[in-house]
C-alpha cells in the first residue's frame, strides 16, 4: 500500500502529482476508494416502472440498476458469474429477466439465477443456483430521487455519507412538489484527464471560471445568468464533511432566459414552504462535487448531474445528464436542456471544452519526472475554518481551495484505509 | 510470489478471474508458456520449395519459418542479432538470404551470419560471425503437415506433447491420401480480449453455439451441422462428445461426419466415407469424427467438413489478441467442393464472418467485465459436465458427453500446472500423478 501521508500534506496544502498518473495510485483508489464509497448510479426518474433498468459503472466495475417487478430498486455487478460477459449489453430498458448473450444463463430483474440452459441434461440438476446469482452491489439507498450504491457492506448509511451536503442538494433536486427528474439520455464522452481533476474542479474552484472560460464569457455565455460587477458577487463555499463540498450564490440569480425568473418567482411559495426561507430565497448552487466523482452544476439555468467514471490514471468517461424540476413546464425545462447543453453538458459544449483541454494538460505535465518533483497548489485563502450559525459545513469566501483541501484530506483518509467514521 | 496454482480449483470448477486480466500473469505465461511449449507456426504447404519462407509468432517473439536451400525446415527469432531489427518484413516469399534493412548483416536461410558489411575494414575481421548467426527456435518439427516449434531445448517431442490429441487429429486433417492443404494467405485481425477466452472456446465450449450464434443459424448460415446441433440442443440432447486427450488440448468428437450446408460437399463426403474408413479404420472413422478443437497452448481449427479454419491467437497483453486465421482443406476434394468450404468459411468465420463477431463480442466484454475491482473476486464457473468424466474402452482420453466443461478445466489446470513449474520434468510429474490417480478411482 502506497503511503499517501507522502503525496497529500495537509500543513503546507501542496498535494504530489503522482496522484494524477501513477498506475499504482490509481489501482489503489479502484479498491479503496470507488470499491468502498458510496457512488451515484442513476436517477429513480429513469426506472420508473417494474423491470426498467440502466446501466452504470462503480469504479471500472460495470453495474446493472433495476427496478424489480415488485418495485425494489436493486444494483448488481453487470457479469455473468458463468464466463463474465456482461448480462445487460443495453444502455436502459425494460426487462423481467436478463439472458447473458454467450451461453443463455438467465438472472431475473432480483438477481436471481432462474434459467441455465442444460441444467438438466448438462449438469445433472448438481448446479446450486441458489449461489450463482448476480453478485448484488451490498448497499443500494437513494436520496431525494438519486440512487447510490456502495460495494462495502460495512460502509456507513448514505444519509450519514451525504451528511450536510443533503442540506444543499435538496435547493435544486427537491425544491419543489414533484421533485426531480433526468431529461433525455447520458451523454458519453472521454478526456485525457485523472478523474480527480475533474472532482476537484467542480468542488469548488470558482478561481478558475473568469479566466478558463473568458472567451466563451465575453460573446455571453456565461452560463446564462448575469454576472455582478464583482464577478463573484455573494457567492460562498462550503465543505459538507466526508469529501463532499459545493459554491452555491447567497442571492438568487437573475438568468438571462425570462422564462426561468417567471418560473422561479411562481415556485418561491412552494420552496419555501419545503425547504424554509433561508433555501428557498439565499441558496443557490452553482457547482458541487460529491465524493468521489459525482459532480453537479445546480442552476436552473443549466443544470446538470454527471459522473467522472475512471478509466485508468490518465483517462476519464464523462456520463452526464440535464436535470429538471419534473413538474416544470415544458419552456422551462426546454430553456434548462437548451442551456445545460450550450453551457457544460456534452463534449461540444462551450465551457465543457475549456475545461477537458486544461485537465487533459494538467494530467499530461504531471508525468513528467521533474514536473513530479513540484506539487501542486492549494493554498487559495488560507484562513482558519469558519462556521455559520445557518449554513452548515465549514463556509469559505469564494474563490477559495479550501473545499478542494477537504476533498483531497478525505482522499487520503480513505486511501490509508481507515475504518470508516 | 504469486500462487498460480491456487487460481485455478480442478475439482470445484473454478477459476479464477485475474488470470485473464492481470499484467503480471500475463508476463509469466509469456516466459512459462509461450517460451516453453509447441507453438503452431505454419503448414509445410506453405513453403514447398527450397527457400520458401513465412512470417509467425510464438507469443510476442516474431519467428521467420523457412525451408533452407536443402530443403529443412528451419525457424529462427526474426531479430538481427546487431540492433535487433526484424531481419524478415515480408509475411512470405522466397529467399536464399535474409538482410538486415539496418545495417544490412545478411543471414542465410539456414540462419548463419554469412554477411557483414564492414567486416574487414571497420571489424577488423575480429567478429565471430559464427556465434552471431540468428537465434533458432530450439525444437522445430511437423505433424501431418502442421509445424510446431518450442524455445524449450527441455520440452518433450512433439509427438509426446500432442499426445492422445494426435490421435484425433487424423479425422481433421487426414482424411485421404493427399492430405491437408493450407488455401490462401493469412488473415489477421485484432479483438480487445485474453486469448485464453478465445483458446477456451474452441477447445470444448459447444455449449454457448445454440445461443450465440442463433440469429446467424436462424437465418441459415453454418449449414447443416448448424441446424442439427440447435435441433440436439433443443431436444435437451449433446452434440456429441467431449475428449480431454491431456496437455491442455482438447477436441469435440462424434460418430460420423457430419451434414454441411451443400449439396456438393455432402455428396463428397458421402461418396469418399468408405475410403476415409478403409484408411483411418471403422473406430476413428465412425465414432470420433473431429468437430473443432484447440492444441495448447494458442492453436484452434474448426470444422473440416464445412468451414474449416485453422488460427492462431497471439497474444498481445493481457487484454489483446491478434488473430491469424487460414482456410485449410482435403486436398484431393475437386474444385468445386473446395470452393464451397472457402465461401463458406468467408461468411461465417473469418474477420467479419457472422460466427466470428459473436464470438468476438463476447470475449471482449468477458475482459472488460473481469478486469473490474469487485468483478474479479468472483470465480468463473466450470462446472458443466463436472463429475461425469468417463473412460472409453475405445476412444483414448478423457471423454465426456458434449456439452460439457472437461476440455476447459484441463485446459486450465495444464495452464495452471506450467505456471507453478521450473521445469518440464515437474509440468510432466504432476500431469503424469493427476492421471495416476484418475485410472485408480
Amino acid at each position: 500500500m502506497i503511503n499517501v501521508d507522502d503525496l497529500v500534506d495537509k500543513q503546507t496544502n501542496l498535494v504530489s502529482r503522482r496522484l494524477y498518473v501513477d498506475q499504482e495510485v490509481y489501482e489503489q483508489e479502484l479498491e479503496q476508494i470507488f470499491a468502498r464509497c458510496w457512488c451515484y448510479l442513476a436517477h429513480e426518474s429513469q426506472i420508473p416502472n417494474p423491470g426498467d433498468f440502466v446501466s452504470a459503472y462503480i469504479g471500472e466495475d460495470p453495474v446493472l440498476v433495476v427496478r424489480d417487478s415488485r418495485g425494489k430498486i436493486n444494483a448488481f455487478l453487470n457479469t455473468c458469474r458463468h464466463r463474465g460477459m456482461r448480462v445487460c449489453r443495453a444502455d436502459q430498458g425494460n426487462a423481467a429477466a436478463f439472458t447473458c448473450t454467450y451461453h443463455g444463463w438467465t438472472y431475473g430483474n432480483d438477481g436471481k439465477l432462474v434459467g441455465v440452459p442444460g441444467y438438466k441434461e448438462y449438469y445433472y440438476e448438481e448446479l446450486d443456483m441458489e449461489k450463482w446469482g448476480l453478485v448484488p452491489v451490498a448497499q443500494v439507498d437513494t436520496y431525494k430521487g438519486l440512487i447510490f450504491g456502495t460495494f462495502d457492506p460495512t460502509a456507513l448509511s448514505l444519509q450519514k455519507y451525504l451528511g450536510d451536503m443533503a442540506f444543499y442538494l435538496d435547493c435544486f433536486v427537491d425544491r419543489r412538489e414533484g421533485g426531480s427528474e433526468i431529461l433525455g439520455g447520458t451523454h458519453k464522452w472521454i478526456m485525457d484527464s485523472n478523474w480527480k481533476f475533474a472532482a476537484d474542479n467542480f468542488q469548488g474552484d470558482g478561481y478558475h471560471v473568469p479566466v478558463t472560460h473568458i472567451s466563451a464569457i465575453r460573446v455571453g455565455f456565461s452560463g446564462s445568468v448575469r454576472r455582478p460587477n464583482n464577478y463573484f458577487g455573494r457567492s460562498l463555499g462550503a465543505y459538507t464533511g466526508n469529501g463532499h463540498g459545493l459554491n452555491f450564490r447567497r442571492e438568487p440569480f437573475e438568468y438571462t432566459a425570462g422564462v426561468l425568473n417567471d418560473y422561479m418567482n411562481d415556485i418561491l411559495p412552494n420552496m419555501e414552504e419545503r425547504l424554509g426561507a433561508l433555501r428557498a430565497r439565499e441558496i443557490t448552487p452553482i457547482n458541487g462535487t460529491l465524493f468521489p466523482n459525482m459532480s453537479f452544476l445546480g442552476s436552473p439555468s443549466h443544470a446538470t448531474i454527471r459522473v467522472w467514471h475512471p478509466r485508468g490514471p490518465d483517462k476519464v468517461e464523462a456520463w452526464s445528464w440535464c436535470i429538471v424540476d419534473k413538474n416544470a413546464p415544458p419552456e422551462v425545462k426546454e430553456a434548462t436542456r437548451l442551456g445545460s447543453q450550450r453551457i457544460q453538458a456534452g463534449p461540444a459544449a462551450t465551457f465543457e471544452q475549456d475545461d477537458g483541454e486544461n485537465w487533459g494538460m494538467c494530467t499530461a505535465s504531471s508525468r513528467g519526472v521533474v514536473s513530479q518533483q513540484f506539487p501542486l497548489n492549494y493554498q487559495l485563502r488560507p484562513a482558519p475554518d469558519r462556521f455559520d450559525e445557518e449554513l452548515p459545513g465549514v463556509i469559505s469566501d469564494s474563490p477559495s481551495e479550501r473545499n478542494q483541501r477537504g476533498f483531497y484530506e478525505y482522499w487520503a483518509e480513505m486511501m490509508a484505509c481507515r475504518p470508516w467514521r | 510470489m504469486i500462487d498460480y496454482r491456487s487460481f485455478v480449483d480442478a475439482k470445484q470448477g473454478l477459476v479464477d478471474r485475474r488470470i485473464f486480466t492481470d499484467r503480471e500473469v500475463y508476463e509469466m505465461e509469456l516466459e512459462k508458456i509461450f517460451a516453453r511449449c509447441w507453438c503452431y507456426l505454419a503448414h509445410e504447404s506453405q513453403i514447398p520449395n527450397p527457400g520458401d519462407f513465412v512470417s509467425a509468432y510464438i507469443g510476442e517473439d516474431p519467428v521467420l519459418v523457412v525451408r533452407d536451400s536443402r530443403g529443412k525446415i528451419n525457424a529462427f527469432l526474426n531479430t538481427c542479432r546487431h540492433r535487433g531489427m526484424r531481419v524478415c518484413r515480408a509475411d512470405q516469399g522466397n529467399a536464399a538470404a535474409f538482410t538486415c534493412t539496418y545495417h544490412g548483416w545478411t543471414y542465410g536461410n539456414d540462419g548463419r551470419l554469412v554477411g557483414v558489411p564492414g567486416y574487414k575494414e571497420y571489424y577488423y575481421e575480429e567478429l565471430d560471425m559464427e556465434q552471431w548467426g540468428l537465434v533458432p527456435v530450439a525444437q522445430v518439427d511437423s505433424y501431418h503437415g502442421f509445424i510446431f516449434g518450442t524455445f524449450d531445448a527441455e520440452a518433450p517431442s512433439l509427438l509426446d506433447y500432442l499426445g492422445d490429441m494426435a490421435w484425433y487429429m487424423d479425422t481433421m486433417f487426414n482424411w485421404s491420401e493427399g492430405g491437408t492443404e493450407v488455401v490462401g494467405g493469412v488473415h489477421k485481425w485484432v479483438i480487445p480480449c485474453n486469448w485464453k477466452f478465445a483458446a477456451d472456446n474452441f477447445q470444448g465450449d459447444s455449449y454457448h453455439f445454440p445461443l450465440t450464434h442463433i440469429s446467424a443459424i436462424k437465418v441459415g448460415f453454418g449449414g447443416g451441422a448448424a441446424r442439427r446441433a440447435e435441433q440436439d440442443t433443443n431436444r435437451g440432447r449433446g452434440t456429441g462428445t467431449s475428449v480431454y486427450p491431456g496437455f491442455g488440448h482438447g477436441t469435440t468428437v462424434q460418430p460420423a461426419p457430419p451434414t454441411a450446408g451443400d449439396p456438393a460437399v455432402n455428396a463428397y463426403l458421402q461418396s469418399t466415407f468408405p475410403q476415409v474408413k478403409d484408411r483411418l479404420g471403422e473406430l476413428k472413422a465412425g465414432r470420433a469424427w473431429n468437430i473443432h478443437g484447440g492444441i495448447f497452448p494458442n492453436f484452434s481449427y474448426l470444422g473440416a467438413h464445412s468451414h474449416p479454419t485453422i488460427r492462431v491467437w497471439h497474444p498481445r497483453g493481457p487484454d489483446k489478441i491478434e488473430v491469424w486465421s487460414w482456410g485449410f482443406r482435403d486436398k484431393a476434394a475437386p474444385e468445386d467442393v473446395k470452393e464451397a468450404w472457402r465461401l463458406d468459411l468467408i461468411w461465417t468465420f473469418c474477420m467479419s464472418g457472422v460466427f466470428e463477431q459473436d464470438d468476438g463480442e463476447n470475449w471482449d466484454q468477458c475482459t472488460v467485465s473481469s478486469a473490474g475491482t469487485v468483478g474479479r473476486r468472483y470465480p468463473f464457473n466450470f462446472q458443466l459436465g463436472l463429475g461425469h468424466e468417463r473412460r472409453d474402452e475405445d476412444l483414448p482420453g478423457r471423454i465426456s458427453s458434449s456439452p460439457s466443461e472437461t476440455n476447459q478445466i484441463g485446459f486450465y489446470d495444464f495452464w495452471a500446472d506450467l505456471m507453478s513449474s521450473e521445469r518440464w520434468t515437474d509440468v510432466l510429474a504432476k500431469q503424469g500423478n493427476k492421471s495416476k490417480m484418475e485410472s485408480r478411482s
